[in-house]
């Protein structure tokens, strides 16, 4: 205990430098700036802004970026919540609910308790990381192929409750969204597959390219359809910050999505973007009133927000403790740490604890300075859904192609954003919805990879996702909540849950 | 009148008035920032590398020598925007051993020829990979993991960076020497193939040394063998695998310098004589032999050769084994 406050004692003493907590601000707000771009994402600037961070000592140069990456975080859900967009796969639990309490009236408090939802999860993630980061890297290490493959599982069952509408729409999403993740290299035998012998195709399709078609395209040109409920959206702004009623709602789901991101967040195979998607699937399914999901409930902000954020942070955890980056941002701040010198591994530690500590205490002040910015830009972003549609889209468009183009350099994608418009306009159109295709397209890849090495592994032997312990358990889980929804004794109970 | 031989003094000349600019350029080279076209995604051992010394001959160049990542197609489409660009030594591609001298062989598609179709302007570096097993392993020497492989065919498991990735390759070297079978589990990239590694989950890794630094100097991996001929300075304890039975044996990751064929001979000399100076300065220096990264920095032909050299052995050894991708 005394250790822990020594050591953030000395964190504090290198993040409250005016250099550091200059350097923590300045990324903050670009990582804030980049979030509400669609397109722009965290990867492409972080990599642009490393040969910047040469000259910067590298407590200074990692904190700026770390101050990036959870900054993109906060910047993602506004552009979700205002204009129906995520700019990556954590962020799309956002647009079920934040963005429809947008479209009646309730957008200030949409991005309220976004930020403080946020702000809560964030410290504590940033104290478990500094209490307990040594010894949950074991947990680390027991999740091998098995474990994941199962815990994919499980998060497709989530998917399923996702859906406010139909069961088997649902499903049928699901499965497109994991044949479209096939799409692309082998990653066993080298093949290619199902990529028409389009060279652009050969490293699969881009999360950002079809997310940002099948949602935002999509959402333009369902807007464009039906003018008159952009009108409402227009008119009535209501409340800007969330009130007592609103927080005694939310403050549960808070807790719960923390403690679920936090968890969730230190597994290196990219856990972390489970969470948003576990949080809202548990705060619906143990609600009073599951019909309110999908038409504006604040849970359904508050609990994924703030496990996406705790996420964010203790994925940090297998980075600091292993040297083992759980996805591609902190892939990048492991080539941050090589150019500065710093060699990634579990003596960063004891053998740079300005760095581990400092980083650690520039999170806690990164995240007060979001909440800080954030809260008073709600009332300009509230204002942005004022300005008429007709110039508005044209402006998301553009933002759009840009924010693509900046990814590869690729024309082609951005041709591939107008192709997923349309197939997400008449999907839609359909009475099918894009989130479950979109999580089936995120899982359906880490699925795929830790399922055949976990078959490479035990040579085929299947039973090795019963045999090991923690698979076992996740399977059981997942095939309970498949049961509680087929079951035709608990029929009518699914009917409350599933639908509208 | 105006006859063919008119006609072609004419083209020759308007030829040399075309061209006259491009001669201009090569002495007050470089005017504007040069591109560095590195073949692999941003954060990697090889963007961090190639980002390092770029930063180094930017600053003895004049001009800022601005990186731009594409990992696509194992690296193929970065070789193929390097070799579409103008040859005036504002395009310069990282070559690593995947796209240049192993890929050809290795893609069944492949249309280009790296060999070919650029200039070799300087080898940068070499860094060993290392074997490396984890400490609760049960084998405690190179000997032991190549011992229960001969006797329990298909029993090992292996780890690597990814599919035709110099972890894989160097890895598949070893077994066909040694006349092992084992199973390879392909990861994307070293990183997580490590933490399975340390799990307990696979026998054994040879991986980049800087992607596994941290953890060997922790204690949590072992180094079991180096890839090099010669051994580490850095581990003097470990082995070399040439020594311990397969003299033939010798594999490392290195990184150069190209730039598109037809370059200006000034030009690859200025980028040269920049390059080795950047290599030489105290910062660039230390971090990468902190890592265990070793700087060459030699001449363009010795650097041809090399690759030459490297080309046939892989094309031989893809051959015979017969791994490939389509």
């Amino acid at each position: 205990m005394f250790d822990l406050l020594s050591n953030l004692f000395l964190g504090f003493g290198v993040a409250l430098t005016f250099n550091n907590l200059f350097l923590c601000l300045l990324g903050c707000l670009v990582g804030t700036l980049v979030g509400i771009l669609p397109g722009v994402g965290p990867i492409a600037t972080i990599s642009m802004l490393l040969p910047i961070t040469f000259g910067l000592d590298p407590v200074g140069a990692l904190i700026m970026l770390a101050g990036i990456y959870y900054g993109a975080q906060y910047g993602g859900s506004t552009t979700a919540i205002l204009v129906n967009i995520p700019g990556e796969a954590t962020a799309v639990v956002t647009t079920l609910d934040g963005h429809q309490m947008a479209r009646r009236g309730q957008a200030g408090i949409a991005l309220g308790i976004a930020a403080i939802g946020s702000f809560l999860a964030g410290t504590v993630a940033t104290i478990v990381i500094a209490a307990l980061a040594k010894p949950l890297t074991g947990l680390a290490l027991v999740f091998g192929p098995a474990e994941y493959f199962s815990l994919m599982v499980m998060g497709l069952v989530f998917a399923v409750v996702l859906a406010h509408g139909s069961i088997i729409k649902a499903i049928a999403m699901i499965l497109v969204g994991i044949l479209l993740s096939t799409v692309g290299v082998d990653i066993e035998t080298g093949e290619d597959r199902m990529t028409l012998g389009l060279s652009f195709l050969f490293d699969g399709i881009d999360f950002a390219v079809l997310a940002m078609g099948v949602f935002g395209i999509a959402e333009i040109l369902r807007n464009l359809d039906n003018v008159e409920t952009r009108d409402v959206v227009r008119q009535t702004i209501g409340r800007l910050l969330p009130g007592w009623k609103e927080f005694k709602q939310a403050a549960a789901p808070i807790t719960r999505g923390t403690l679920l991101g936090s968890v969730l967040g230190i597994l290196p195979g990219n856990g972390a973007v489970l969470a948003p998607f576990a949080s809202y699937s548990l705060e619906k399914k143990i609600s009073k009133h599951p019909e309110r999901f999908g038409k504006g409930a604040i849970e359904g902000v508050a609990g994924p927000e703030s496990a996406n954020n705790a996420g964010a942070q203790t994925s940090f955890i297998p980075l600091l403790t292993l040297g083992i980056p759980p996805n591609a941002v902190m892939a990048l701040m492991v080539g941050a740490m090589t150019i500065h010198g710093i060699v990634p591994g579990p003596l960063v530690m004891t053998s740079n604890p300005t760095l581990f500590w400092g980083m650690i205490a520039s999170m806690w002040l990164g995240n007060l300075m979001l909440l800080i910015i954030n809260l008073p830009m709600i009332g300009l972003w509230v204002r942005l859904l004022k300005v008429p549609y007709q110039l508005l889209f044209p402006a998301i468009l553009m933002f759009c192609c840009i924010g693509i183009f900046s990814i590869n350099s690729e024309p082609v994608q951005v041709l591939m954003i107008a192709f997923f418009g349309i197939v997400g306009y008449a999907i839609s159109k359909l009475g099918f919805e894009p989130a479950p295709l979109l999580l089936g397209f995120v899982l359906g890849r880490l699925m795929e990879e830790n399922f055949r090495r976990a078959l490479l592994m035990s040579r085929g032997d299947m039973m090795t996702f019963i045999e090991n312990p923690i698979s076992a358990v996740l399977l059981a889980i997942s095939v309970l909540l498949l049961a509680m929804a087929l079951l035709p004794s608990l029929r009518k109970n699914r009917d409350e849950v599933f639908t509208e | 009148m105006f006859n063919r031989r008119t006609f072609c003094a004419f083209v020759t000349l308007a030829g040399v008035a075309i061209a006259a600019p491009v001669f201009a350029q090569t002495d007050d080279y470089p005017t504007r920032p040069i591109k560095l076209i590195v073949p692999y995604a941003a954060g990697g051992g090889t963007d961090a590398i190639a980002r390092l010394v770029a930063n180094g001959v930017g600053a003895k160049i004049g001009q800022s020598m601005v990186v731009e990542n594409n990992g696509t197609a194992g690296g193929n489409v970065a070789s193929q925007t390097a070799a579409n660009a103008a040859a005036d030594g504002y395009t310069v591609l990282m070559a690593n051993q995947g796209p240049m001298v192993v890929n050809p062989h290795l893609f069944k598609n492949m249309k280009l020829d790296p060999l070919a179709a650029f200039d070799p302007v300087i080898l940068v570096a070499q860094t060993p990979l290392v074997v490396v097993v984890s400490k609760s392993s049960a084998y405690k020497s190179f000997k032991d993991v190549v011992e229960y492989g001969k006797q329990n065919a298909g029993k090992l498991t292996y780890g690597s960076a990814g599919n035709g990735s110099a972890s894989h390759l160097a890895t598949e070297m070893l077994l066909t020497q040694a006349g092992i079978t084992a199973v390879h589990v392909p990861y994307k990239g070293a990183g997580p193939a490590l933490n399975d590694m340390l799990g307990g989950r696979g026998d054994f890794m040879i991986t980049t040394l800087p992607s596994v630094l941290g953890l060997i100097d922790s204690g949590d991996m072992i180094p079991v063998a180096v890839t090099t001929s010669e051994r580490v300075p850095k581990y003097k304890d470990v082995p070399t695998i040439a020594e311990s039975g397969f003299p033939e044996y010798s594999s490392a990751a290195w990184y150069g310098f190209v730039v598109p064929k037809g370059t200006p001979g000034p030009i690859i000399e200025k980028l040269r004589a920049a390059t080795t100076e950047a290599l030489a300065t105290s910062t660039i220096k230390e971090r990468l032999e902190a890592d265990g990264t070793t700087i060459v920095g030699n001449k363009p032909a010795e650097f041809a050769s090399m690759m030459a050299a490297e080309s046939k052995r892989w094309a031989e050894f893809l051959a015979k084994t017969g791994i490939s991708i389509k």
